[in-house]
């Protein structure tokens, strides 16, 4: 059992801590350490990332350019699509243009071969 | 050849398309015929015809009337600012009235607009209108309303079109040969005076 006044006293130097100062004292590398590490650490090449390498360019590249073409056709043939419904679309409304204008001349000209029809003042209040 | 700058290229080439401002997905309709009686015409109709082109239209279309039969037609088309069209057939009569057509005629009796034609039965089941609109001297846009009993006819054509244009598209569309040519007197003598 340790007493209170033990407790309060500087511990001694004993050999363990010698020992530990020993041990932890600054000394230098053995001659040629640095030279033996460096020629244990093999050369490494530097890595690129996988879609910088050649082969990976090429067939990104590629694949653009595949997109690209057929892409464009796609496009092409949307516009031209759209293109022909556009036109038909024209057609139709100069034809309903002039089948309107000529319902209305047929009914006037109607109107005008009636006996007692209406002089053209006259028409609004028809 | 380095590889790096061809393939930033190339992706740079490919995103292009999608920089580009995209026009807008729909321009405001031109036509000054209410959407809301439009619809109901159609709800009551049996069969209807909307055309709706607009000058950004017509002169896509333009670009695909490469046909010998189409040159009249994209000739008249490249002045024009719109084309627009609507038919209606009904079963019956009485599917539109007399307000109704009041309503669609209002945007053409002011302005630079004037009737060429104006051919009003009582009842308003069988009416026929041509308007014109003139700025200048010229005729910058026409309209024509025929009204059946079971039909109704509207078109309106927006930009400078000339008698000679119609006479222009003869048989090819269903316009009469002699129409606007002079020899027709039936559209320039039924004028009706002024509103």
């Amino acid at each position: 059992m340790v007493s209170q006044n033990d407790q309060h006293s500087d511990p001694p130097i004993d050999g363990f801590e010698q020992h530990l100062r020993d041990q932890l004292a600054l000394r230098s590398a053995p001659a040629g350490f640095a030279d033996r590490v460096m020629s244990r650490i093999a050369p490494q090449p530097r890595r690129t990332p996988f879609f910088w390498r050649p082969l990976w360019s090429l067939t990104a590249v590629a694949a653009v350019l595949v997109l690209a073409v057929f892409g464009g056709v796609e496009h092409d043939r949307q516009q031209r699509i759209a293109g022909e419904r556009a036109r038909a679309q024209v057609l139709l409304a100069l034809r309903i243009t002039g089948t309107t204008l000529h319902d209305v001349q047929q009914k006037i000209s109607a109107e005008e071969n009636l006996p007692n029809h209406p002089q053209p003042a006259e028409i609004e209040n028809r | 050849m380095k590889i790096k700058p061809l393939l930033a290229l190339t992706l740079l080439f490919a995103a292009l398309p999608f920089l580009g401002v995209r026009p807008a997905a729909a321009q405001a309709d031109q036509f000054p015929f209410p959407d809301a009686l439009a619809k109901q015409l159609a709800a009551r109709a049996s069969n209807y015809t909307e055309v709706t082109l607009d000058r950004k239209m017509l002169n896509f279309a333009s670009n695909f009337m490469n046909n010998e039969n189409d040159a009249e037609g994209k000739r008249i088309i490249s002045k024009l600012r719109g084309i627009y069209v609507r038919t209606y057939e009904f079963d019956k009569p009485d599917q539109y009235t007399a307000a109704d057509l009041a309503q669609i005629r209002s945007h053409f009796e002011s302005g630079d607009w004037s009737p060429i034609v104006k051919s009003h039965s009582k009842n308003d089941t069988d009416d026929s209108d041509i308007y014109m609109k003139t700025v200048e001297g010229e005729i910058q846009g026409m309209f024509i309303l025929n009204a059946e009993p079971k039909e109704l006819d509207i078109v309106y054509i927006d930009g400078p079109i000339r008698p000679e244009d119609l006479q222009g598209i003869s048989g090819n569309f269903g316009i009469p040969s002699n129409l606007g040519s002079g020899k027709n007197p039936q559209l320039q003598t039924r004028k009706a005076g002024p509103q």
